[in-house]
């Protein structure tokens, strides 16, 4: 679906964000990708969706090469993208509107614009707030805009970049079930964020460094690599540091990354004394 | 130096006495909002988008007026515009992302507006502006000639603190401090607001989503919930009591809170308290330790 061929890039004068960075990613995978800040992974979204191209080497999706002008238009329509500040990717004051700016732009006209509006809304939970005024919603509902804004545009692939970032703890766990929800319809899904707890529920971890991927895995693997991840600067799920707790004061038990399993683990330590 | 709030409600649209004898409804912001602010305490305030926590923040220096009821500083009403000013060199508030407020040309510039604008000789302005970049942990000599817009974001935020200090307070008012920020940056900064409030004796209030924040660093926690006042108490106790009704109106409680009450209900023989990871760790190693014990 989505391949890095060696892909290096460096902002103008600056020193390299990504160098010679090689993955691909498959067609209905969730992947999240973790780094501190200046590790290069919104480089990476934007490499995506040929917001930026590489330097050296190539990036395609869908077997476009995102360097080829010509393949732009197409690729945009492939690959959407929400990202962290939900009022800086309004454009419209009615809902609806707003969501039918994407497909409008791409040419679609009604009655199948007014379908897909209709329908990308029910995809993020908004089904029938089409007239609701865009300043007047939360950050969590703008975000979901958003969302219905690339959705309307039918793309294969969504990008997260920090999408989550500004939002309450209840705006993220809803952004987090709509992207579940498309994920299980088969929607490629790749999800850059801080939040551990929403990169222990993707297929696939990728941890950035400096422009190079140091840890790819499931989020078993990648996610118990605590030590890793704090000499990274990045954040250790709860159930990792509190297993590594209880390892360190004696306790045989599993390095966890889900509060709920490791609360499993160590009811049946209790009930087997 | 105390704050008082008084069965404080704001509306953002007060109604008009036709349109109350038209019998049109109130819509407040804040409802009959109860609570004093002792001196020298950290209080966090916790509630989700909308339950007003920003609207009680304002009324914390008199950037809002009670609609109905008043909120005393030392005594005196906010609302009266004379004592509102003159509490604002004591109460120093920091905005939600404050970096977006930076405008000077230099470090320097930016944090001596504020005490410039209290009207201090420049010997003093300078002074203090000295201060206040080494209590946020920023290099005068290297940073205070640069611009603030070439620093990280993490820096830009201390700067924005440091404007804020060089006033004086001795309260400050946090709302969402470390929204945004990388997990070290986070860290560095809530130690740096934990060094402020033991070492030079700051009352804090701290708005925050993060209930583990809170729980390590709140000696009480007021939970807002659509206006109004839903639980004031120590973290222990809302906490450990009212870990379902928190969730009910959309907060959660700590990761180890939650863990333990969990494991409690399964039948673990935990104290109802308030835990931090480490003393939850080191409770559980002594129940599952002592039945190892027993059994050889």
């Amino acid at each position: 679906m989505i391949t890095f061929s060696d892909v290096s890039f460096t902002y103008t004068g600056e020193t390299k964000v990504l160098s010679e960075l090689a993955l691909s990613i498959e067609e209905g995978q969730f992947v999240c990708v973790l780094g501190a800040n200046g590790s290069g992974k919104s480089t990476f979204s934007k490499l995506i969706n040929a917001l930026l191209v590489p330097d050296n080497g190539t990036v395609t999706v869908n077997g476009l090469e995102t360097n080829n002008p010509d393949n732009t238009f197409a690729i945009r329509s492939t690959a959407g993208a929400v990202f962290q500040n939900p009022d800086d990717q309004i454009v419209a004051s009615l809902v609806e509107n707003d969501v039918a700016f994407g497909p409008e732009n791409l040419g679609i006209e009604n009655p199948e614009l007014r379908q897909r509006v209709e329908e990308s809304l029910a995809k993020v939970g908004l089904a029938g707030s089409g007239k609701r005024e865009t300043a007047a919603l939360s950050g969590g509902q703008k975000q979901r805009v958003a969302i219905a804004g690339v959705l309307a545009m039918h793309p294969s692939v969504l990008i997260f970049d920090e999408a989550s970032a500004m939002l309450d703890p209840r705006g993220r766990r809803g952004l987090m079930r709509v992207c579940k929800e498309l994920h299980e319809q088969g929607m490629t899904v790749i999800m850059i964020t801080h939040f551990m707890e929403e990169a222990a529920e993707a297929d696939r971890v990728i941890v950035l460094n400096d422009g190079h991927c140091v840890l790819d895995g499931t989020p078993d693997e990648v996610l118990t690599q605590d030590h890793i991840l704090r000499d990274l600067n990045l954040d250790v799920p709860f159930a990792t540091h509190m297993s590594r707790l209880l390892q360190d004061r004696g306790i045989k038990i599993g390095t966890h990354i889900e509060t709920a399993t490791l609360k499993e683990e160590l009811c049946r330590s209790l009930s087997n004394r | 130096m105390s704050i008082a709030f008084e069965q404080v409600s704001f509306s953002y649209t007060p109604l008009t006495k036709r349109q109350k004898k038209a019998g049109e409804v109130q819509r407040y912001a804040l409802r009959n909002v109860s609570f004093t602010l002792n001196d020298g305490e950290f209080l966090a305030i916790a509630g989700h988008t909308g339950s007003g926590k920003s609207t009680l923040v304002q009324h914390l220096n008199g950037l809002a007026n009670p609609t109905e009821g008043r909120v005393l500083w030392n005594g005196k009403d906010l609302a009266d515009r004379k004592n509102a000013t003159c509490a604002r060199g004591d109460i120093g508030v920091v905005f939600q992302y404050p970096e977006h407020q930076l405008f000077a040309e230099t470090v320097y510039e930016d944090v001596a507006f504020g005490p410039r604008n209290m009207g201090l000789p420049e010997n003093e302005v300078d002074s203090r502006i000295r201060e206040a970049l080494a209590d946020v942990h920023l290099d005068f000599d290297t940073l205070s000639e640069r611009s603030p817009f070439e620093l990280s974001g993490g820096q830009q935020r201390r700067v924005a603190f440091a404007g804020v200090l060089a006033m004086r307070p001795t309260t400050l008012v946090l709302d969402e401090p470390v929204a945004g920020l990388d997990p070290a940056s986070r860290a560095d900064f809530l130690d740096l607001i934990k060094q402020l409030h033991e070492q030079r004796n700051l009352t804090v209030v701290m708005v925050s989503h993060n209930m583990n924040d809170i729980a390590l660093l709140a000696d009480r926690m007021l939970v807002m919930h659509e206006g109004e006042v839903a639980f004031l108490g120590t973290p222990e106790k809302i906490f450990t009591k009212h870990a379902v009704e928190l969730r009910e109106i959309g907060l959660g409680i700590p990761h180890a809170q939650t863990l333990a009450n969990q494991l409690r209900a399964e039948g673990m023989p935990l104290p109802e308290k308030l835990y931090l990871p480490e003393s939850l760790a080191d409770e559980i190693a002594r129940i599952l330790g002592e039945s190892e014990a027993a059994q050889s």
